[in-house]
């Protein structure tokens, strides 16, 4: 029971915010934040407590706590408490975040942490509810601006599709194996002699399809690019890289460690969704004039190559494969949320969107420019980056299972992306013309959280060893 | 841990602590950034004079080695030491950015440019003294940012087409290589049964190739390496961004970039390439031989149509270097020292032509050819400098050019006379296009009156360029102590091209 206590930490803070918030007077938002702050810290300590701890299965089998739920915890705990300190300056400025804002950010985080732990098809829905539901409302957080509004509904709207279709999937294969539970599926799987129903095949491309669209996959990604220029860009970096860790860890649950028997039947699909994922989110972030649309876009991408990762999973570079895949979320999630929130820390005064209007940021702001630019580099894998460790992780990975191809594709692809990254580059240094721009100094609080992440990026790049056997212990802990 | 050991290290370490001291220096001290900067390069240089010393020019061996582990996953170490091949690319570039530094630093961003540069020094060197795969890579994007800044921020009017081209010419190279350095790794951990990435493990590989078979791993491999090399060297067909990026740069950008970037692309050929993939090298010279022979000819013929003096310089660049190819291919002893010795004379030649090219410029503001004459009656110091690096760059005897390029004929003669032959127009085209850039420039009349006030060198630049005027009488006429110290080395690699084994060398074995 223990084992729980981070998930329950959360969970009691969040409702504990959400009811103090009606006693307190308006405005005074400070003893808020600094009670979800603290909670944030507990719940990572007793993680960090429990990191030694055997792993666990609960409640017949609903929940796994192992060292792979407990690193995902200490993503989703960061990345919360990062997007909490960027929040912060917002609840001054002219568009500030409501009270409940505490509880939705909390709410999300505790739906992620059940969602990297859930070993049942029944728990891994609520968990993802949970999460998806507060992030509605998270994107319309801005209820002044028509854009957050229409992200908010049309999220919720193709959400909720989405959700239809994991749950129909869930349905299907409830009705092959009559069971919910991921261990009684493995076992269904090894244990049937005869040829797999083709409702259960049908049940698991179902549920693909709704992984698709969590983690913005093509041709499942239509809403990534509205949803997150319309959301609240602190929030749109908090959906951009926890929500697509917590996809990509059931995903690795489930559909690597659970249904690894009968991973070849689905290797077609799943590589024409990689290619797919890759090239149209490359090609079309490389059109983009509006920064937030272009990573946007970036970020499907992004997940394109995490999903060679998981295509190149086979029985031996399993391991190899599913670390990858971690790695590069924690350096995707560092320099993408990282890349965020410099917009963010830019566009107090002005709504800083297009290309044209970051004319200059580099010698105007130095610090900011050098963090977009560690963040750009990454994004592009430059050595010395996280990113690149990731790339060059991932490319691993391909090569060792003998996907030649789709590395490949993947470096072409990053050669692709390249190009535009590099022209935000341009944009900050390079233009003679004068930018709309005015010398300020950000808030302290986006000066630590962006430094801490070009800090993080550059670390992790230079010195990945010490992560690398965290990430080993993780993945080992999922057998 | 002695000196010895960690000189290399040093030699990479000292630039990266300049760089962040510049960063970090308060604003008061802005006016003395570039002194400072230049004081960091100036250690270095001396520091790495050091190497002369520590180095035992009888061994082929790799010395002053250091080896670190570092990602211990996949056997990736941080591995540095040197050999012939690799000792006076590490002086060439701890020599020239000094220079740089101190003649071309420019009023806007100085703390970024010093920065940059100083950054670029230790990705140059750390490129040439890289003996692990992973580290090499590394080492060679690294140098990509600072050179895309620099281009990009203190360029000329089309910088920003240039520096993207640049870069994304010089990224496509490196992904492949990237591609083809994984698959070596799993080749050997196949073959051996451990994660290692270090080069010298590489050159025991076994890699699976057939007597004329065209798809085998091993020419893929090559291949991979290869495309990244040409890139940058650059040869023909792949040449295109070298126009755009030296006319572009502003011309300490255009010195590094003609002086020790384009090295990286022939040293590494002749590090990697041609070691870790012998049958393929063999199988593929024929190919390399044309396009170098395409690169000599086609680059002195765009560089004689050239109006714009940096084109002329740039183009002639192409030619240069595909000069040093066909030595590398050539594989007899003379053609490889001849290319690493024309490494070095092209890189002080053009980079000193580059300086000119910027100091005129800086009085006249404009390069056309057309627009100059008579220079050698309004400055005589200048004239006369400019004529001493166009000797050296048409190959003029008592010049390092011409030891350079003779032996590379020299060189590529014992096997190949035709090619020689051919290849030796380059050298008649050479001196047309040079010499009648400098009737063009500093002789006949006046023609402009912006011509007649233009003021001669100062003492500063004079001081810049006579270093390097010294080197190159000093390596035309003695060029014993150059060519000795790569001899083992070179003699190793081409004895010992299809068994190519180095160790590392150890003090009093």
């Amino acid at each position: 029971m223990i084992c729980i206590s981070p998930i329950l930490v959360i969970i009691f803070t969040s409702i504990f915010v959400l009811l103090l918030d009606a006693f307190l007077p308006n405005g005074d938002k400070k003893l808020l934040a600094i009670i979800t702050g603290l909670g944030l810290v507990i719940a990572g300590a007793t993680s960090y407590l429990l990191w030694e701890a055997q792993p666990q299965s609960l409640f017949h089998q609903a929940l796994r706590i192992d060292q792979f739920s407990i690193f995902f915890n200490f993503i989703f705990l960061f990345l919360t408490g990062f997007t909490l300190v960027s929040a912060l300056p917002k609840f001054d400025s002219q568009h500030p975040f409501p009270g409940e804002f505490f509880f939705f950010l909390l709410a999300a985080c505790s739906g992620m942490m059940l969602m990297a732990s859930s070993s049942d098809l029944i728990t891994f829905f609520m968990s993802l509810e949970i999460m998806s539901l507060t992030l509605y409302v998270l994107t319309g957080l801005y209820k002044q601006r028509i854009q957050s509004i229409e992200a908010s509904l049309k999220y919720f709207l193709l959400g909720a599709f989405s959700t239809g279709f994991l749950l129909l999937g869930i349905v299907f294969i409830y009705a092959a194996t009559h069971t919910t539970s991921f261990a009684a599926i493995g076992h269904y799987l090894i244990t049937s002699e005869h040829v797999l129903p083709p409702i259960f095949m049908l049940g698991v491309g179902l549920l693909l399809t709704g992984f698709a669209f969590k983690v913005g996959a093509v041709p499942f990604h239509m809403w990534v690019p509205d949803v997150y220029e319309g959301a609240p860009t602190v929030i749109t970096g908090y959906m951009a890289t926890a929500v697509k860790a917590a996809g990509f860890a059931v995903l690795i649950r489930f559909f690597l460690v659970t249904l690894l028997p009968i991973l070849n039947s689905f290797s077609t699909v799943m590589i024409t969704i990689t290619i797919l994922t890759m090239t149209v989110g490359n090609l079309a972030a490389l059109i983009q004039n509006n920064i937030k649309r272009m990573l946007a876009y970036s970020s499907i991408a992004h997940a394109g190559y995490i999903l060679i990762a998981i295509c190149s999973a086979n029985s031996q570079s399993f391991n190899l494969s599913i670390g990858a895949v971690v790695f590069y979320l924690v350096a995707y999630g560092m320099m993408t949320f990282g890349a965020f929130i410099v917009l963010s820390a830019v566009s107090t005064h002005k709504h800083i969107h297009t290309l044209k209007d970051v004319i200059g940021l580099g010698f105007k702001n130095p610090w900011l420019g050098a963090s977009f630019s560690v963040f750009l580099l990454s994004l592009t894998g430059i050595p010395l980056t996280a990113g690149f460790i990731g790339k060059f992780y991932i490319f691993s990975t391909a090569l060792k299972a003998g996907f030649y191809g789709l590395a490949l594709m993947g470096i072409l692809n990053s050669l692709l992306a390249a190009y535009y990254y590099l022209r935000v580059i341009v944009y900050l240094y390079m233009k003679d013309e004068e930018g709309v721009l005015e010398k300020q100094t950000p808030e302290f609080a986006w000066h630590v959280v962006i430094g801490i992440m070009a800090f993080a990026t550059l670390y992790f790049g230079i010195f990945p060893t010490p992560i690398l056997n965290f990430i080993e212990k993780a993945v080992l802990a999922l057998f | 841990m002695n000196f010895e050991n960690t000189l290399l290290t040093l030699l990479i370490l000292i630039p990266f602590i300049g760089t962040l001291k510049i960063l970090f220096m308060p604003k008061t001290y802005e006016k003395y950034l570039m002194w400072i900067a230049f004081g960091f390069s100036v250690f270095e240089f001396l520091l790495s004079l050091t190497l002369l010393c520590y180095f035992d020019s009888t061994s082929h061996l790799l010395q002053l080695v250091q080896k670190v582990s570092w990602i211990s996953t996949f056997g990736i170490s941080y591995f540095v030491g040197i050999d012939g091949i690799s000792l006076w690319l590490v002086l060439l570039t701890t020599f020239l950015t000094p220079l740089v530094i101190v003649a071309t630093t420019p009023q806007k961003h100085t703390r970024m440019y010093l920065a940059s540069f100083l950054f670029l020094e230790t990705a140059m060197i750390g490129t040439f003294v890289a003996l692990d795969l992973f580290l090499f890579y590394v080492f060679w994007e690294m140098m990509l940012v600072p050179m895309y800044f620099i281009i990009g921020i203190w360029g000329g009017a089309r910088r920003i087409y240039a520096t993207l081209k640049f870069v994304l010419f010089t990224l496509a190279g490196g992904v492949l290589m990237l591609l083809g350095i994984i698959f070596l790794v799993y080749l050997y951990h196949d073959q051996f049964g451990v994660f290692s990435a270090s080069l010298l493990d590489m050159y025991s590989l076994q890699i699976p190739s057939e007597y004329g078979q065209l798809l085998t791993p091993q020419n893929l491999l090559f291949l991979a390496f290869t495309l990244a090399f040409i890139i940058k060297v650059p040869m023909f067909p792949f040449h295109t961004w070298l126009p755009d990026a030296h006319v572009e740069a502003p011309t300490g950008g255009s010195v590094i970039l003609a002086g020790v970037l384009l090295k990286m692309g022939t040293y590494g050929y002749l590090r990697f390439a041609l070691p870790l993939f012998p049958q393929a090298a063999t199988y593929f010279t024929p190919i390399l031989f044309t396009l170098a022979l395409i690169g000599i000819i086609y680059g002195a013929l765009l560089a004689l149509a050239q109006l714009d003096l940096k084109k002329l310089v740039a183009y002639s660049s192409i030619s240069h270097m595909g000069l040093i190819m066909l030595g590398i291919f050539a594989l007899t002893p003379n053609g490889v020292s001849g290319g690493i010795f024309q490494m070095l004379s092209h890189g002080l030649a053009t980079g000193a032509l580059f300086l000119m090219v910027g100091m005129i410029y800086e009085r006249r503001h404009t390069r056309e050819l057309d627009q100059f004459g008579g220079l050698a009656q309004t400055m005589p110091i200048f004239s006369s400098f400019l004529v001493l690096f166009t000797l050296s760059s048409i190959a003029f005897p008592s010049t390092n050019g011409f030891v350079g390029e003779f032996l590379i004929l020299l060189g590529v003669f014992q096997n190949n006379p035709w090619i020689s032959a051919l290849a030796a127009t380059s050298v008649v085209l050479g001196a047309y296009y040079m010499l009648s850039m400098i009737q063009k420039v500093i002789f006949g009349s006046i023609r402009y009156a912006e011509n007649k006030s233009l003021k001669d060198l100062s003492i500063k630049e004079i001081s810049v360029l006579v270093p390097i005027v010294i080197l190159i009488f000093w390596m035309g006429l003695y060029p014993k102590p150059f060519l000795s110290r790569m001899e083992k080395s070179v003699d190793y690699l081409i004895t010992h091209a299809q068994n190519y084994d180095l160790g590392v060398y150890e003090k009093n074995k």
